[in-house]
């Protein structure tokens, strides 16, 4: 329940940022938890702090 | 012995070796010691053995620019504030102590191992015992933060501890409901006694040979302050330091977090701190950062149970966003920061007199507590490196707030209740009110005990440290004194 919510909560922000169409769509797909090599791996959507490997999650 | 100025005809005119004004943490500590090394001491509290409203009115004042509650977060009876502290303790670190150019001000004048010594009776007069350590279960963050340490007193009540002890101790005078309101100077470099007030308006002088005042962050300047016959801008105001660069911890929500549940397994809670070269990197103050999981909604107020239906609403039907600009709380499940954040010494955040007077006939207090560019920068910095430290050690992702990004943006700060640096310790009486013995400047028999000494404030809680310095003053007095 707790894992659905992190997932959709930060699925649902980013969607609605990057207009990738309705969050429901895209609740099937799970953040990365891969750790980001640098401080370049880092990216601001929406104020949500992000790993740019979140947003590669989100449009595969 | 205790005495009560309520019943003005049951009270000694005695001389004492030392005058503690003030039974808080500070005070209550400085007159057992004292006592203990076989000086006598007069202990005088302005209010009673309990709550009484009477005597906490005295504590009122204004606050303008931001809103510090002062008349709520104090207490003004034996035992003050300790009487409802939270009880957080964690040791100042060596950078605390250090000079930074970069916060405009001179820092502390002495080395944080002068206190050290003191940090073993410290922990007992609070009952702490152990190493202080890290809340189990935080996760590396890696440079810019390292893991905090701290423990938790019970919390000790220092009227529940110590009020039998100061009773019965043969060289303590406890003087109850003994409003301190002047400081009378004999001559410019000498005080002979103070004038203490019940609040029938009988007004006696107690005299003794020195005197330490110990009344709290903010009344410790506002004595300084109100004895202003002789001394026409206050004693140790020759420079016009009293009450300057009042410094809080700031409290400060960066955001929400979704939490990755398997990072939080074993915990509800994780604590960091400020590594020193995060600090020096980007000259900003130190802090303490808080994350937790939210496990229950919380409300306040004589609405508390409609707040609390509200906010269940929203929560259930997934609202909360869209109402944050509005209203902020975080729902169960969600995870929630929180900091106590070392603010830069600024002259202009300070407390002065006010043209009101209270019950007394003493003029009350204005606090214009403020901040400081560097202070924005140090929370906005904060924020984003706690939130990008998040995401690299994938303990969950961080939704800040507006106010990070937008520095056109004030910033809601609340605060911790710490109120320090009315009465700074320094080198020179050109930057500060007391020398590194925390005599006042230019007087020879005045003291200050308690977080007003402190020019700089760290990112830890002051009770265990205003402690120490405590400890350290009273040794240094005996020492003095012996002869």
């Amino acid at each position: 329940m707790q894992r659905r919510r992190f997932i959709s909560i930060a699925l649902a922000s980013i969607a609605s940022s990057l207009a990738l169409g309705k969050p429901a769509k895209l609740t099937k797909t799970t953040i990365s938890n891969q750790p980001s090599p640098s401080d370049d791996g880092f990216v601001v959507v929406n104020n949500w702090y992000l790993k740019k490997d979140d947003l590669r999650n989100i449009k595969g | 012995m205790i005495f009560d100025l309520s019943t003005p005809s049951e009270v000694p005119s005695k001389h004492y070796d030392y005058c503690v004004c003030g039974s808080g943490a500070a005070g209550i500590t400085a007159a057992l010691r004292l006592a203990k090394a076989g000086a006598k001491v007069v202990l005088l509290e302005g209010g009673g053995l309990d709550y009484d409203a009477k005597s906490q009115k005295i504590y009122e004042c204004d606050s303008v620019s931001m809103q510090l509650w002062p008349n709520l977060t104090r207490l003004r009876y034996f035992g003050g504030t300790t009487n409802h502290w939270a009880g957080r303790c964690r040791p100042y670190k060596d950078i605390d102590f250090e000079p930074r150019d970069y916060f405009g001000m001179p820092g502390w004048p002495i080395k944080k191992k002068s206190i050290d010594q003191y940090l073993d009776e410290a922990k007992q007069i609070l009952d702490l015992n152990g190493k202080f350590k890290e809340e189990p279960g935080t996760i590396d963050f890696q440079q810019s933060f390292v893991k905090d340490e701290y423990q938790l007193s019970k919390p000790t009540r220092f009227k529940d501890k110590y009020l039998q002890a100061v009773t019965d101790n043969r060289n303590i005078d406890l003087i109850i409901n003994a409003n301190v309101t002047h400081l009378d100077a004999g001559s410019k470099q000498h005080i002979t006694s103070v004038q203490v007030k019940n609040y029938e308006g009988h007004q006696r002088a107690v005299t003794a040979n020195h005197f330490i005042i110990a009344m709290g962050g903010i009344e410790n300047a506002r004595i300084l302050l109100l004895s202003n016959d002789r001394f026409t801008k206050g004693i140790g105001n020759h420079s016009d330091m009293v009450g300057r660069c009042f410094m809080e911890h700031l409290n400060v929500n960066f955001g929400s977090f979704v939490a990755n549940p398997d990072a939080w397994n074993s915990t509800k809670f994780m604590q960091y701190y400020t590594s020193e070269k995060f600090v020096k990197q980007h000259n900003i103050g130190s802090a303490n950062v808080s994350l937790r999981i939210v496990t229950e909604l919380r409300a306040y107020g004589r609405t508390r149970k409609i707040k609390e239906y509200l906010q269940k609403l929203t929560c259930d039907l997934g609202f909360e966003d869209s109402v944050q600009h509005w209203v902020s709380f975080n729902c169960p499940g969600e995870g929630a920061s929180g900091t106590l954040c070392e603010q830069q010494p600024n002259l202009k955040s300070r407390v002065y007199l006010s043209d009101k007077v209270d019950e007394l006939g003493m003029k009350q207090l204005v606090i214009d507590w403020q901040l400081t560019e560097t202070d924005k920068k140090t929370i906005r910095l904060l924020a984003k490196e706690t939130a990008k430290q998040m995401a690299e050690a994938n303990i969950g992702r961080m939704k800040l707030h507006d106010f990070v990004f937008d520095e056109t943006l004030d910033i809601p700060v609340y605060h911790h209740s710490h109120h320090m640096g009315t009465t700074r310790m320094s080198q020179t009486p050109e930057a500060g009110v007391v020398d590194t013995n925390c005599k006042v400047f230019g007087v020879d028999n005045l003291y200050i005990a308690g977080s007003s000494v402190f020019p700089t404030g760290g990112g830890g809680n002051p009770t265990m440290p205003l402690l120490q310095l405590t400890l350290r003053l009273v040794d240094y007095l005996i020492e003095q004194h012996k002869a």
